[in-house]
């Protein structure tokens, strides 16, 4: 966990070796495939995506489009941040036929006819070309190529976590923040991208050594036992480990976060998992990205980040060969020199941007902040910058070379004289783009502050705080204070009422810069290089040139958004991390404006590209699976289960026909358990059921149960069920199985806004097992189980009656669904399986059967009862749908009533008939109900009936057809069969057999 | 176009509509509802139903059941709300949030209410 330092003593490191376009690379192991390719030579590691220009690592921390891969068949990886793994296979992409010699660089020299937006231009005339056109892009776009037939490996997955405080960034401020935080008392979650804490001092010694001098009086740890002995702040190393001990700190490491959501709720992709983080505080303390120059061929291989060639230099252990040319304007350029030269490289020049870097009379005085690290002259003698010369007020023009840097052409800022150097790096150190976009997507208001050359925040989101270089404090001096600072304030957001710590965080005060920024008026006054013939690069990823974006904002799309859209800059794999700060400077200065009036796009999640199976991944713990009692018993008996919402239901056992014929002559019984189950009770009961049906229920009798349909306040039919009232004050209702999380709700909210009503609601849907016994000798078998006086005089159709069923006391209701004797056995679901099993003992002379879903469909079909939800729509209304008999318009105010009132008054427009049908066949569900060549109605439910020996159905039709006897037109696979409306039931029209 | 171009554009229809049927159901929010039984908890435990409103009673008009049944009042702003905690405790509840920023301001059970819309006026669509 301990940053490497570059003097620091490295064991022999063991070798591995892996496979880059099919030949053998070495590696140290824990160097980057990116590291050991540059240590091996191979300086080309992918193309460009327009033009195909051969890319060079760039900026090593996982950020640019240059060093994209596929590893081991997964597209698009960053090697620069992936760990060499022995027998890995590395394959360059979008090049053809190699990344080293690729016939479709032909696109660098057509760059004529390929300017910005040149599909809108050049391929939609002549009209019919399109197509072919569309063929040849689509082949040659796109990064990388998924393998279809396997996708990627591995599983995908999912995890969801809380905490007090997360912090984002494991750089100087986020260690910082993440342990004032949790010394504190609260619990912190730091969150980090790269493998190993510590941000930029990992690969800057001299940075961390500097972290070390923030002003100890004022640490936030002063009076904390984590103090080190010798006062001062600790060392990075010592800071890590503190942090990664901590009891009260998680770290996640190798995580990227990629939104920040409402409620502080953050999306973070940790490999093929998604994390996602609910944070009470969200602490930001994503530091900055450095911004490459804007310069002629500035994409060649061997152009670097000053950052990029640090990580080589101490996190891979790399060398850079040859000559350097360093252009800078900040002191982080000649750190990088002294750090290069040091490690063998010759430093032709460091090439200064500022006409007048601050000096001294001894030379250019080599600080960060105030701290002095060092006096640089052009004839300093000291071994560190023997041979440097500095070019001031000079930037760089030009590269030359045509795989790989040769050279470099500089020139004063006028653009005159120019000369040129000869060499094999060029490096970059020209300031920073704060990693803000977390905060943007979080509501935070930023504005853009010319002094330090950067958005800094002027408000935060509530419960959001933002720390070290995204408040510019790029000094790490600074940034340890305003971690802490940070770190403290969230933790006192949580804890009110800790004195001390408000105490504490007055001991740190305000930070200010230990040093102004030293840069001036950067962002514009690099991109003043002269216009050339050759390609200046803002947006590496959609190889988009300055001149691109020039000519874009010629065309009109001078907005800073439309010119996104338009250019596609800032649009690829690196989401403007490395051309934000250029493609605002350059459509500022196009435009005539400063960068605060030309803005900023919009940031939206997700803030790093992501495989789409991190988002898809698997959430097995939320589909939930519900079982009856009785679901071992069905499965044994060999049933085919369905879905019925969340249930298993059995569909059919045997076989539809032999289960019917059971049904009709002798027994059946099928489990429904899984209907809603309501236990209501109370003085009030009576008016809220009269306010909530259509029906009638002040005149039920106890022991009584009566068919109810809900209607909602447009009249429309939510679902149907029974009521039965066991007592005064006391009823038992049920309703369709996937109607009964929505009918428990209903209910639930009618009588939250009456609370002055006496009525006490149970679910009990789960707490009964239900089982519908019916047939002609459905009596038979119940006698053999209970006491009760079944005979119809005692209890008759519709009546319902609490007694013991094999032992157990049941609820009782005799019902018909299936229009058959019949009894709907309620009994409580730990003794659901006990009397299953005694039914089916008890029915075994009988010969009983049970039956599935599939076989009581045609059971009611035949008695024409309807299936809420399909028989019926969100325009169905109980009047249409053949059940006038129980709307009740002369009740007192009830849910529907208005709508029922007026659409009686209307009359019906639809109708839902039973119909017979002329042939055999059985129509697929909404076949078509042709009236006069018209489209009429349509079918809802149909098949075949062993009753009528036909295909029988329930259909919508318009109103003038719903009479008895008249033919209808069903369509049946382009074919017209008549079929007959039919009033009466298609199977004991009088019900002498439900009442039997 | 040709026929397999009118199924292509079809299926991508049919795709697009499940597609935003899914991602109704599914957590686009993150914030969470401080529920008077629970606590704070996560916004996809809950379901919403739409603004509180008064159910028009007694000799209302056409016009005022129209208005009731078939227009939602849409406001940009603070707006009082019937929650249910499906995935725990049941409770319906008002919520009054802006809709703007969903940050919630208060919640409380009706009888705690203390809103002019008092007991009959609350009504829940028909969804």
């Amino acid at each position: 966990m301990i940053p490497q330092q570059v003097d620091s003593k490295i064991p022999p490191p063991a070798t591995i070796e892996f496979e880059f376009d099919g030949h053998r690379v070495r590696a140290e192991s824990g160097q980057s495939v990116a590291g050991a390719l540059h240590a091996a030579g191979e300086h080309i590691v992918s193309r460009s995506f327009k033009y195909h220009r051969p890319r060079g690592l760039l900026c090593m921390s996982g950020r640019c489009p240059n060093c994209i891969c596929t590893v081991d068949g997964t597209p698009n990886v960053r090697i620069c941040t992936q760990a060499a793994k022995p027998g890995m296979i590395v394959k360059s992409q979008n090049a053809w036929p190699s990344v080293k010699f690729d016939l479709l660089r032909i696109f660098d020299k057509l760059h004529h006819f390929m300017p910005v937006g040149f599909y809108y231009k050049r391929m939609y005339k002549p009209r019919w070309m399109w197509p072919v056109w569309e063929k040849f892009i689509r082949r040659i776009a796109g990064l990388g190529t998924i393998n279809r037939e396997h996708g990627a490996e591995g599983v995908y997955d999912k995890q969801n976590l809380f905490t007090d405080v997360a912090v984002i960034g494991g750089g100087v401020a986020g260690l910082n923040a993440a342990l004032a935080a949790a010394e504190a008392g609260v619990s912190v979650t730091l969150i980090d991208e790269q493998r190993e804490l510590g941000g930029h001092l990992r690969h800057d010694p001299e940075l961390a050594e500097l972290s070390r001098m923030a002003a100890p009086g004022r640490s936030a740890f002063a009076d904390s036992p984590s103090r080190t002995a010798e006062g001062g702040h600790p060392t990075v190393g010592d800071l890590i480990r503190r942090v990664s001990e901590h009891p009260a700190i998680t770290v996640i490491s190798s995580a990227g976060v990629f939104g920040c959501y409402e409620g502080n709720y953050l999306g973070i992709q940790q490999g093929q998992r998604m994390i996602r983080l609910r944070a009470a505080q969200v602490i930001v303390a994503t530091g900055c990205w450095e911004r490459p120059l804007v310069f002629e061929n500035n994409d060649l291989p061997g152009v670097m980040l000053a950052s990029g060639v640090q990580r080589l230099l101490h996190l891979d252990h790399c060398q850079f060969p040859g000559e350097a040319v360093v252009v800078t304007d900040n002191a982080q350029g000649y750190r990088v020199a002294k750090q290069l030269k040091a490690a063998g490289t010759r430093i032709t020049a460091i090439v200064d941007v500022r006409d007048n870097p601050p000096e001294t009379a001894e030379g250019i005085p080599i600080h960060q902040g105030s701290q002095l690290l060092g006096v640089f002259h052009p004839a300093d003698s000291r071994p560190e910058f023997e041979g440097i010369r500095v070019y001031r007020g000079h930037t760089v023009v030009s590269a030359r070379g045509t795989r790989h840097v040769g050279g470099v052409v500089i020139a004063p800022l006028s653009g005159h004289p120019r000369q040129t150097l000869s060499c094999r790096w060029i490096v970059q150190a020209v300031g920073f783009t704060p990693a803000n976009s977390l905060l943007y997507q979080n509501g935070c208001k930023l504005r853009y502050d010319e002094s330090v050359d950067q958005a800094i925040v002027i408000q935060h989101a509530p419960a959001m705080y933002s720390a070290g270089a995204v408040n510019a404090l790029h000094d790490p001096r600074d940034a340890v204070l305003d971690g802490q600072r940070a770190g403290l304030a969230a933790a006192a957001a949580l804890r009110p009422q800790d004195v001390e710590l408000a105490q504490r965080i007055g001991q740190i005060g305000l930070i200010g810069r230990t040093s102004p920024i030293e840069r001036e008026a950067v962002a514009s006054a690099h991109y003043v290089s002269p216009s050339g013939a050759k390609k200046k690069f803002v947006c590496l990823c959609e190889d988009v040139t300055e001149k691109d974006i020039c000519d874009a904002i010629d065309e009109g799309y001078s907005n800073i958004e439309t010119l996104k859209r338009y250019s596609t800059v800032s649009m690829g794999p690196c989401q403007g991390k490395m051309c934000q700060s250029a493609s605002i400077a350059i459509c500022a200065r196009h435009n005539g404006q400063s960068i605060a009036e030309t803005g900023v796009t919009t940031a939206r999640p997700p803030e790093q590209p992501l495989p789409l199976g991190v988002l898809a991944g698997r959430a097995l713990h939320f589909s939930l699976v519900r079982r009856t009692p009785m679901h071992a018993w069905h499965e044994k008996a060999g049933a085919k289960m369905g879905d019925a919402g969340n249930w298993k239901r059995p569909q059919v056992y045997s076989s539809v026909a032999q289960e019917y014929e059971a049904v009709r002559q002798r027994v059946g019984v099928i489990d429904v358990s899984t209907l809603g189950k309501i236990d209501l009770r109370g003085a009030d009961v009576v008016k809220f059921l009269e306010f909530i049906y259509p029906n009638r229920f002040a005149n039920l009798k106890v022991g009584r149960v009566r068919y109810g349909v809900i209607c909602d306040d447009a009249g429309i039919l939510l679902d149907d069920g029974t009521i039965a009232r066991l007592g005064d004050e006391r009823f038992f209702l049920t309703t369709t199985t996937g109607n009964a999380d929505a009918i428990d709700s209903w209910f639930r909210w009618w009588l939250a806004g009456r609370p002055e009503w006496d009525v006490r609601m149970t679910n009990v849907s789960g707490s009964y097992a239900a089982m519908n016994l019916a047939g002609p000798r459905s009596r038979e078998v119940l006698k053999k189980l209970t006491d009760a006086d079944l005979s119809s005089d005692a209890m008759p159709y519709l009546a319902a009656s609490e007694c013991t069923i094999a032992g157990v006391s049941a609820i009782v209701l005799r019902i018909g669904f299936v229009g058959e004797l019949g009894y709907e056995i309620h009994v409580p679901s730990q003794f659901g399986l006990h009397v299953w099993e005694a039914i089916m003992e008890a029915g075994r002379e009988f010969s009983i059967a049970p039956f599935g879903l599939e076989a009581q469909r045609v059971l009611r079909l035949e008695k024409k009862h309807l299936l809420p939800g399909i028989d019926t729509d969100a325009l169905s209304n109980p009047l249409e749908a053949d059940l006038p008999w129980i709307v009740k318009l002369d009740k007192e105010d009830f849910i529907g009533k208005e709508s029922l009132a007026r659409a009686q008054q209307r009359g019906d427009r639809n109708k839902l008939i039973g119909f017979r049908l002329s042939e055999s066949v059985i129509p697929d569900l909404a076949s078509l109900v042709l009236c006069d060549g018209k489209l009429g109605g349509r079918i809802t439910s149909c098949g075949y009936s062993p009753a009528v020996g036909g295909t029988i159905g329930l259909a919508w039709v318009p109103a003038n057809l719903a009479r008895n006897g008249q033919t209808i037109q069903v369509q049946v696979n382009g074919r017209l069969i008549p079929a007959v409306v039919q009033d009466e039931p298609f199977y004991d029209p009088s019900g002498s057999k439900l009442k039997s | 176009m040709t026929l397999p171009d009118i199924l292509h554009f079809a299926l991508v229809t049919l795709h697009f509509a499940l597609l935003s049927q899914t991602f109704q159901k599914t957590n686009q929010m993150s914030f969470q509802i401080d529920c008077p039984n629970c606590g704070c908890r996560p916004v996809w435990e809950y379901h919403y139903s739409g603004p509180s409103r008064k159910r028009p009673e007694g000799a209302a008009t056409e016009r005022q059941w129209a208005e009731y049944l078939y227009n939602r009042p849409n406001i940009a702003g603070e707006q009082t709300e019937w929650w249910y905690h499906r995935s725990a405790c049941k409770l319906w509840f008002l919520v009054r949030r802006d809709t703007r920023t969903n940050l919630v301001l208060e919640t409380r059970r009706f009888d705690e209410a203390v809103v002019p819309e008092k007991s009959e006026g609350a009504v829940q669509s028909a969804e």
